[in-house]
């Protein structure tokens, strides 16, 4: 972490610059950090429109627009967001709105959906995965590896307290028995039905359920 | 173990007893194995409908279908397909039709699908990711990396194109020389397409769709 001085405001930033609590974003400081961005001119209404846009998405939804949708909404071809934001448009226009995918994960896949784990989130965690991207030690898992997978997926609107009840139930089992419980006993003890299995999991029990909860059969 | 010598003699099996190369296997295999997956009566036509369902599938298609598709195609409810295969679907249905979701991701990613392949896939290489999924080293990136977290993501029709590989290799080429992960600009310019384009392939975005695919991330 760095300590970044900017017309005499210190903000906290990574190694590359980026803000690293948006909270700390202001004025002040895209004005500052515009000239370490390759913004040479000076900062124009369009420069603004598109920060805005970036900024107020965050606030509304929780997520980092992604550059097709700020192009769209702002009306700008690439080369015209090239000339506005030359250093990119994450190291460029997100990062002077304070604003990455890294703070919209924080917010839309982590602390809405948890809401009774203590342990928090812990971005430096790293997980080992195998090709098919199914966690290789089940004893690495925590509920974060689990909303991580399901965004991956695109579990349809994110973990509910019912995909939470048969994650659970699989950790449990396993640790309990050191096996992966089959479709049959996971359905018969959760009393579903295959299609409101399918409609939690989409991708599959084993490609879906049992790889969330960050087991594997084989 | 004595009963699985015959068995593995003919058949390449792993450790637990799957098949290895799914074109080894025959109606003989699938047989011989239904005593080791709690199916003791020998094979009847619900079982065989079953396993004849998820070849055909992996034959036409390259993938191994999902249990709900299956239970759907042959009739079933879940519990019919348990008096069947009462060791599970993957470890029942599957193991006996000799072909799961393993032999589905290699002839789903668009590199070739040799026996070597399937070796390097089943050779336990593993990759260190962050909590938002991206790879940590990228110099432990490989194709089949790129491949499988596509799959994972849902890129449309489910397989990475040529035209993906054509970014990919670009982003992996720019990071080797200059150690930097070109902008979106620079990728759309020396590739020549512009956003509809890159959006339609990767739709996830570019960092969080084409770069993390490439294995490499900015921060």
């Amino acid at each position: 972490m760095n300590e970044l001085k900017l017309n005499d405001k210190s903000y906290r930033v990574d190694s590359e610059g980026f803000l690293l609590d948006y909270h700390q974003w202001d004025e002040n400081f895209v004005e500052g950090m515009a000239s370490r961005s390759g913004i040479s001119e000076g900062l124009t209404g369009k420069h603004w429109e598109v920060i805005r846009y970036i900024r107020n998405t965050y606030d509304e939804l929780g997520k980092c627009p992604l550059v097709y949708q700020t192009c769209r909404y702002t009306d700008l071809q690439l080369k015209e967001l090239e000339s506005l934001f030359p250093a990119g448009y994450m190291r460029g226009a997100c990062k002077l709105s304070g604003i990455t995918y890294k703070e919209s994960y924080l917010n839309y896949a982590w602390a809405e959906n948890v809401t009774d784990d203590a342990a928090g989130f812990t971005p430096h965690k790293t997980y080992v995965i195998d090709s098919r991207g199914f966690l290789v030690r089940a004893h690495d898992w925590d509920r974060q590896f689990a909303v991580l997978k399901a965004t991956e997926l695109k579990i349809p609107g994110g973990l509910s307290t019912k995909h939470w009840q048969i994650i659970n139930f699989l950790r449990r089992h396993y640790l309990e028995r050191r096996e992966v419980p089959t479709v049959f006993e996971t359905c018969e003890k959760n009393d579903l039905e295959l299609d409101e299995l399918e409609r939690l999991f989409p991708d599959g029990y084993h490609r879906g359920a049992v790889k969330i909860a960050g087991l594997r059969v084989r | 173990m004595s009963a699985d010598r015959p068995l593995n003699a003919k058949y390449s099996l792993d450790s637990d007893g799957f098949l290895l190369d799914p074109k080894q296997w025959d109606r003989e295999y699938a047989a011989e194995t239904a005593g080791q997956v709690g199916v003791p009566g020998g094979l009847t036509k619900g079982h065989w409908d079953v396993i004849d369902y998820i070849r055909s599938v992996y034959s036409d298609s390259g993938k191994c279908p999902l249990v709900y598709e299956t239970c759907r195609v042959c009739g079933m409810t879940l519990k019919d397909l348990k008096r069947l295969f009462p060791a599970g679907y993957l470890r029942g249905a599957c193991r006996l039709a000799g072909c799961t979701y393993r032999e589905a991701y290699l002839s789903q990613c668009s590199l070739p699908a040799t026996a070597d392949d399937l070796n390097v896939i089943s050779a336990n290489k593993v990759y260190k990711v962050d909590v938002r999924g991206f790879l940590v080293n990228p110099d432990d990136w490989d194709e089949y990396y790129a491949a499988f977290r596509a799959n994972d993501m849902k890129i449309p029709g489910g397989r990475l194109t040529d035209d993906h590989w054509r970014i990919i290799h670009f982003l992996r080429k720019r990071f080797a020389e200059s150690g930097a992960v070109p902008t979106i600009y620079e990728t759309c310019d020396a590739n020549e397409i512009d956003l509809e384009e890159l959006e339609r392939l990767f739709p996830d975005g570019y960092h969080r769709g084409a770069v993390k695919v490439a294995g490499l991330r900015v921060i």
